[in-house]
């Protein structure tokens, strides 16, 4: 095993997941925690909580917003967030013992196709280049490259679980996939997208929640 | 006056240069007064949408064709709102965060100019903060609160329109209303309803003034006093038909007869001094329900807003006068002939109602019970699109902004109104009654506009 197997199999992992963690948690509280905003609700607000949670449900299956008003990009964007999904049910029942291959596999491809389609929607669009800064491109690459990685370097094999299972148990066994230049240089990427998530406004998987439930809804019964 | 003062944006001007002082360096003022606004204390009304506008768009584009501005523009990138926004996200990015401040370009920081700052000042009057962006956005990022927000940063160096702020809140404030009535001249226009009623349609009515604990206290716009009479009158009638235990209210310092609230507009000092004055009319006269006359943005205020900023507000019953017409037409208390209004009637959901005040079914249940041929402006309800009277504008005319006006909003409105076939626009608020006169002027419209309250008389039917 060399230094960057190393760096990328044993040390990556705990930073990767100590900045997602601290940041998400930060984030989450700040937000929790703001001073109650002076109602800015827009209506209709569901009447209930229930019909809360069928609404922002209605948001996460069917990206309902986005299909309503920017059909454009919906069906990029849908396979994006579907892939997305399925990667991070892949891992759970990954470590949970039952690695169904083709449900991480599709993922990837999922959110491999999702992003170079909408890139290729930003690129095209006046309007969008108008509004784009660096970073918005950079956030499709970083998922472009992740994603053709994880395919490349067959993230998703019967192995992995080995290797998640050491990580969790905090005895790192990256030998495990010593000399695989392509799975470490998926794994970095992988790492490396875990720790930008809350940095980014990809953060809206779950800052959703403070935007629609604190200020679109008003953060009351209605 | 087109041409006289010089342009920071672009051909139009919604702040004289005795107030923006385009020449004046104000950079360093604005940094601070923004650096204000994101302390969570400081900013005790907004500030988590702030924040979480300034950081979570992810530049979809989903805005843009909500954006009636932007789209009547021919879609001019320096109308897009995320354009806009971006004028002050990137002061944000630049000086407020941590990736701005080791990214800087990659991730839209960037320091701006004094010419800049001009321009975003005159930018933050070229949205009606009708928020239909935000509506759309898959987010909840709020560029109409961004708007706001800017809004309140120019304020904070003394930046206002005049006709919100100098001859808006603070006449509020110093006379008791923005139109500066006096209490004699309040109750002769009163006096002049009576016998126009009587004279016209030969009623004779009562007009309650300060009544304490009466079950309604009915507060206007007081500019509807002059500019919007005829709304005033139908009102008068139909409370007076409907035999409830109504009032008005005289204007006095330290409190007021004028419902509007300009404050909303573009500052939250200014917006909680004339709650404050609100406030003080309910605490003297101890109405059981207060009456929002067909008025949007003082519906907003006064039902949404007071009440997380004077905790006494919380016990205050706040209705539209919509809500009450509904109500006393469902309960029979006034009895009500569509035939009266047979022409083809549309109706145009203001922002504040609509949108942000959830009143959509309210307007449609009386204009079917009082007019024969009641037909929907398309879109409407939560899509309708802003008249471009709102956030301010319909009181705004200096330079050629009444260009900007009636060549933007003015001109959706004009074909939607066009496609109605309607012959009558009833419209609840005085700042849609403002830009709507003008719009039909402008456009040479074949229709006229009428307040709720002057149809709903019309159809009264007395027994």
């Amino acid at each position: 095993m060399n230094g960057w197997e190393y760096f990328v199999g044993v040390v990556m992992p705990y930073i990767a997941l100590s900045i997602f963690v601290i940041a998400a948690i930060y984030k989450a509280i700040r937000w929790a925690t703001a001073p109650k905003n002076l109602d800015w609700e827009l209506f209709p607000v569901p009447e209930s909580k229930g019909k809360q949670i069928a609404e922002m449900l209605r948001e996460i299956i069917v990206l309902y917003q986005v299909y309503s008003y920017n059909r454009k990009i919906w069906f990029q964007s849908l396979l994006l967030h579907y892939g997305l999904y399925a990667l991070g049910i892949w891992l759970v029942l990954t470590v949970l013992g039952i690695n169904i291959y083709y449900l991480g596999f599709l993922g990837a491809l999922s959110v491999l196709v999702g992003s170079i389609l909408l890139l290729l929607t930003r690129l095209g669009s006046s309007e969008m280049r108008l509004i784009s800064n660096a970073v918005q491109y950079l956030n499709l690459l970083l998922l472009v490259v992740t994603s053709s990685l994880a395919l490349y370097g067959d993230f998703f094999n019967e192995r992995i679980r080995d290797y998640l299972l050491s990580v969790i148990y905090l005895k790192p066994e990256p030998e495990i996939f010593s000399g695989n230049s392509a799975f470490f240089a998926a794994l970095f990427f992988i790492e490396l997208f875990v720790l930008y998530l809350p940095l980014s406004s990809m953060v809206h998987f779950f800052a959703k929640y403070y935007t629609w439930d604190k200020i679109r809804w008003g953060g009351s019964d209605h | 006056m087109s041409g006289e003062m010089r342009r920071v944006f672009d051909e139009f001007r919604a702040l004289s240069d005795d107030i923006l002082k385009p020449d004046e360096p104000k950079k360093d003022r604005f940094v601070a007064a923004f650096k204000k606004m994101l302390n969570r204390e400081e900013n005790w009304t907004f500030w988590l949408p702030l924040l979480t506008s300034l950081d979570l768009c992810v530049k979809c584009n989903t805005c843009a064709d909500a954006c009636p501005f932007y789209v009547a523009s021919g879609r001019k990138e320096i109308y897009h709102p995320v354009y806009r926004s971006d004028m002050l996200r990137r002061i944000y990015k630049k000086h407020f965060t941590l990736s701005g401040k080791i990214f800087g370009g990659l991730v839209g920081a960037r320091d701006v100019t004094e010419e800049e700052i001009n321009a975003l000042a005159e930018s933050a009057y070229r949205c009606s903060v009708c928020r239909r962006c935000a509506y759309v956005c898959p987010i909840g990022v709020d560029n109409g609160l961004i708007t706001r927000e800017t809004r309140k940063i120019l304020y904070e160096l003394g930046i206002a329109p005049d006709e919100i702020y100098h001859k808006g809140t603070l006449y509020q404030k110093e006379y008791g209303n923005a139109t500066k009535t006096p209490s004699e001249a309040f109750l002769n226009t009163l006096d002049f309803i009576k016998e126009d009623l009587e004279d016209e349609k030969g009623i004779e009515v009562e007009i309650p003034v300060d009544k304490v604990g009466a079950d309604y206290l009915v507060i206007n716009n007081a500019g509807d006093y002059y500019a919007f009479l005829d709304t005033i009158i139908g009102q008068v009638e139909v409370l007076h038909a409907a035999g409830i235990d109504w009032t008005y209210n005289t204007p006095w310092v330290g409190g007021t007869n004028d419902v509007v609230n300009y404050g909303l507009f573009f500052s939250d000092k200014e917006l909680a001094d004339i709650g404050k004055l609100h406030l003080e009319v309910v605490k003297k006269l101890k109405p059981k329900t207060v009456v929002v006359g067909e008025c949007g943005h003082a519906y907003e205020a006064m039902k949404f807003l007071y009440k997380d900023i004077y905790p006494e507000w919380k016990n205050v019953r706040v209705i539209s006068i919509l809500e009450l017409f509904d109500e006393l037409i469902k309960a029979g208390k006034i009895k009500v002939d569509p035939e009266k209004n047979p022409q083809p009637v549309t109706y145009h959901d203001p922002c504040k109602l609509g949108r942000l005040g959830g009143l959509y079914e309210e307007p449609r249940r009386i204009l079917k019970a009082v007019c024969k041929d009641f037909r929907e402006m398309q879109p409407n309800r939560d899509m309708s699109v802003c008249c471009g009277g709102g956030g301010g504008f319909a009181i705004m005319h200096k330079d050629d902004f009444m260009t900007f006006r009636m060549e933007t909003y003015g001109k959706i409105k004009a074909q939607q109104i066009k496609e109605t076939g309607a012959e009558i626009v009833a419209l609840a608020c005085s700042n849609c009654k403002g830009q709507f006169r003008e719009i039909i002027n402008w456009h040479q419209l074949d229709v006229e506009w009428k307040g709720i309250a002057e149809l709903v008389a019309n159809a009264l039917i007395y027994e």
